[in-house]
């Protein structure tokens, strides 16, 4: 019987280690092995960038590593690729690194010194550290030099370059992104019929939310509407409220002094503000355990405003007009009263880095920047935008597309994905007819609207050792008791003692690094 | 007497509502994902039902099985999960047989060498810059050969062998057998509960990864199952926040994540009622006889 039962476990692990060798079979390491057909696309680039081909005019190869924004990784013919290799006469082997843990990646990659000729790093509301080391230890070429020489990219936004410098000085092109994002969007049917335009001031605005908890908008005679929707995170909250109150971004410099923005006096009125909003029932109360997720289905019919990035409006129709097809939103940026300036954000999101160590020769660098020149021009960045006319849009106007149900299914799988290659923000990339709300401020953007009136994060390349050791455990102590003032937790009182324990845990070491990161670059 | 066994049983009934309540409580929710799944878009939106969808539609699986993708993450994912747990298994056991005698030369040596995983780790990059030395950068082998010996599940399967009568072994070496022998005909058939057991607590690891392939595998078409699925969840977070002016807005629908979801862990939880039989055996009933 024992034999008999050892005989099958030994079959077992055998087969298992056959399994085990077909497996390094088609896995082995190096070996180029150019499966389906794709022949080349495959196959390892010298990483090293050995060969120096300046004479020929064959496609040069560029090894490329970014982000992969989408569900799926684009396949290896994807034919905006090829386009842009054909304009470009390169041959470019991306590798989509999954964002779920597209930092970890970066920081291994960098830590092995295993470099990619070109890397994006990305950069949220704050520089990495990784980035910022890897900088001034000298390992990427300083692109900043090489600008003039190329026509798509010697007219840059010089704010956008300032924000995109380390030490005064650019080392990566960056991804151009819209400066103005921040605001919100509320049910435009609703407040037509209880009689409300776009709220001019903060008073407006809470008599528009009274109305929609109270006065039944959606008319079915049940006291089932909501005011805002609301999520645990005040992130996209605040900005919007802190235009109105005149409290900068995150930072702020008031006379020379560098401050965080909660220690403007007008900070505890918006607190106050948000608190009464909860205390009236004006947003829902179980925000501190809504997740962002859940908002859009909030907005598909149930309440009537959110606060958040302007583009989220085009989001959150599709699914409130399946159900009403009659309903629909309104955008609003800044209140038409404010006095403030909007806040802005960085204009650009991640850089694409060159490190020296995969890419030795000058010469070949100029052929990287080549690219990037090819990258930014009009014509590219409309192709990893919207695609191929007839394939994924409709041209409907000079500037404008439309995207049928059968072009967006392919959209969403060949062009989507190229958008984390896309470099420049214009206002010819081809504007989207079911995107109003995007494409009215784009508009208003490029009409100069906001020209002159947006206020950064001062902060935004500033250094600071405390950040980067426990700058994230810093700011959790601020943001937890904005949540804990409104749901009434802690009164004004233990507002100004985490306040005392933020600057007590490293805030004022922090407040004092940036002080002096301020006045060097001033 | 009666009144014991009244007792009994009232104890016996709590414990069987309260263990019915548990269990309600955390079935709920995986059966609410799963018949998610199987809705239309717009009547979970509006949250019409909890267990059984009221606008019955495949669309979600549809929509998933439209590219290879998926399948093809799923073949990886189980070639992966095959191939490692039999390694994995195999190495446990054989340094757990080994470990499991007092005579072995060098055992504490050993031992502290697995031991001292438990507590201290090198960490991602330090781990990172070793394998890929290894040249396991972009090979599936990234994903099975670092970690094959888990120290927790080595000490429980030891504590095991240990605890199987000497005069087993001792029998087998008086009929000739080898210590290969010995471990293959007789410790193994010996330890099948075990083995179904920890067996599957290395499957369920391999399964669930998704970090390591993200770091360790360059090209998409070699990603397990469970990156598109995290993939998936980003993207209805955050992940979309700081797009240009694209319709990189693009957000799968709800009953595709929960069909993602489905259909990524039907083939690990299908898995259990198999090894079921091993859990529950009386493995060493009359093994010693006299």
């Amino acid at each position: 019987m024992f034999r008999n039962f050892s005989a099958k476990l030994f079959s077992v692990l055998l087969a298992a280690l056959i399994a085990l060798f077909a497996l390094s079979a088609c896995s082995a390491g190096s070996a180029p092995a150019p499966s389906d057909g794709s022949g080349a696309a495959s196959e390892s680039v010298s990483t090293d960038g050995a060969e120096p081909a300046e004479a020929d005019d064959s496609p040069f190869e560029i090894s490329i590593m970014t982000r992969m924004g989408t569900a799926e990784a684009p396949l290896p013919n994807n034919p905006v690729i090829t386009e842009i290799e054909r304009i470009s006469n390169t041959k470019l082997n991306i590798e989509w690194v999954p964002a779920a843990a597209y930092s970890e990646k970066i920081n291994a990659t960098i830590a092995s010194n295993d470099y990619p000729m070109v890397m994006m790093l990305e950069n949220g509301n704050k520089r990495g550290t990784v980035e910022v080391d890897a900088v001034r230890a000298g390992v990427f070429w300083k692109v900043g030099d090489y600008m003039p020489n190329f026509d798509n990219l010697k007219d840059l936004d010089p704010g956008t370059i300032n924000n995109a410098s380390i030490d005064g000085e650019l080392w990566g092109m960056f991804r151009t992104r819209p400066i103005v994002r921040n605001g919100g969007y509320y049910r435009s049917d609703w407040a037509e019929k209880l009689g409300f335009g776009d709220p001019k001031n903060l008073d407006e605005l809470t008599a528009m939310l009274r109305a929609f908890v109270n006065d039944d908008p959606d008319g079915n005679g049940i006291a089932d509407t909501g005011g805002l929707a609301q999520e645990q995170s005040f992130d996209t909250l605040v900005p919007m409220l802190a235009q109105w109150y005149g409290i900068g971004q995150e930072w702020e410099i008031v006379d020379g002094i560098v401050r965080p923005a909660f220690e403007n006096p007008e900070y505890i009125n918006m607190l106050k503000y948000i608190k009464m909003l909860y205390d009236e029932g004006l947003m829902n109360r179980d925000f501190a355990t809504t997740e962002a997720t859940k908002r859009d289905e909030m907005m598909a019919g149930d309440y009537g405003v959110a606060l958040v990035s302007i583009d989220k409006g085009d989001l959150s129709l599709v699914p409130l007009q399946q159900r009403y097809p009659d309903a629909n939103f309104n955008v609003i940026v800044n209140f038409a009263d404010s006095p403030h300036p909007v806040h802005g954000r960085s204009g650009f999101d991640g850089l694409y880095y060159s490190a020296k160590k995969a890419v030795p020769e000058e010469a070949d660098f100029l052929r990287i920047m080549n690219w990037y020149n090819v990258m930014y021009s009009t014509e590219v960045n409309n192709l990893v935008y919207r695609g191929f006319e007839g394939e994924h849009y409709t041209k409907t106007g000079e500037d404008a597309v439309s995207i049928s149900d059968e072009q967006n299914a392919k959209y969403i799988l060949e062009v989507n994905p190229m958008e984390q290659l896309a470099m420049r923000f214009t206002k010819n990339i081809y504007k989207v007819d079911n995107l109003p709300y995007y494409n009215a401020q784009v508009e208003a953007f490029f009409a100069g609207k906001y020209t002159g009136q947006v206020d950064a994060n001062p902060a935004f390349s500033w250094d600071s050792e405390t950040f980067n050791e426990k700058g994230k455990d810093l700011e959790t102590i601020y943001k937890d008791a904005r949540i804990k003032f409104v749901t009434g937790v802690i009164d004004e009182a233990g507002w100004n003692s985490e306040i005392e324990r933020y600057r007590a845990s490293g805030g004022t070491e922090m407040i004092a690094e940036y002080q002096a990161a301020y006045e060097a670059l001033k | 007497m009666g009144n014991k066994s009244l007792s009994a049983k009232l104890s016996q009934a709590v414990l069987i509502a309260v263990l019915f309540a548990v269990s309600v409580v955390m079935i709920i929710p995986i059966l609410h994902v799963v018949a998610s799944s199987f809705s239309s878009q717009a009547a979970l939106i509006q949250s019409k039902f909890l267990l059984f969808p009221t606008d019955f539609s495949l669309d979600a699986y549809k929509y998933v099985f439209s590219t290879s993708t998926f399948m093809d993450g799923m073949k990886i994912s189980l070639l992966i999960t095959v191939a490692g747990t039999a390694l994995k298994m195999l190495v446990t056991l054989m340094l757990a047989y080994a470990l499991a005698h007092k005579d072995m030369p060098g055992r504490k040596i050993i031992n502290y060498a697995v031991l001292i995983t438990l507590v201290f780790s090198a960490g991602m990059i330090p781990n990172f810059i070793t394998f890929t030395s290894y040249g396991l950068k972009n090979s599936l082998w990234a994903l099975i050969l670092p970690a094959l010996i888990d120290p927790f599940n080595l000490i429980v399967i030891r504590s095991f062998i240990q605890e199987i009568p000497a005069e087993i072994e001792e029998s087998a070496k008086i009929d000739g057998a080898n210590d290969a022998r010995i471990l293959f005909s007789i410790i193994v058939p010996l330890s099948m509960a075990t083995i179904a057991t920890f067996s599957l607590f290395y499957a369920v690891v391999i399964w669930n990864s998704y970090f390591d392939a993200i770091l360790y595998i360059n090209e998409a078409k070699k990603f397990p199952v469970q990156v598109l699925l995290r993939q998936i969840i980003l993207l209805s977070g955050s992940l979309g926040d700081s797009s240009g002016m694209g319709l990189d807005f693009y957000v799968p629908p709800r009953t595709v994540r929960m069909a993602v979801i489905t259909a990524a862990t039907a083939p690990i939880l299908v898995v259990y009622p198999f090894l079921q039989k091993y859990f529950a055996k009386g493995v060493m009933l009359g093994s010693v006889k006299g």
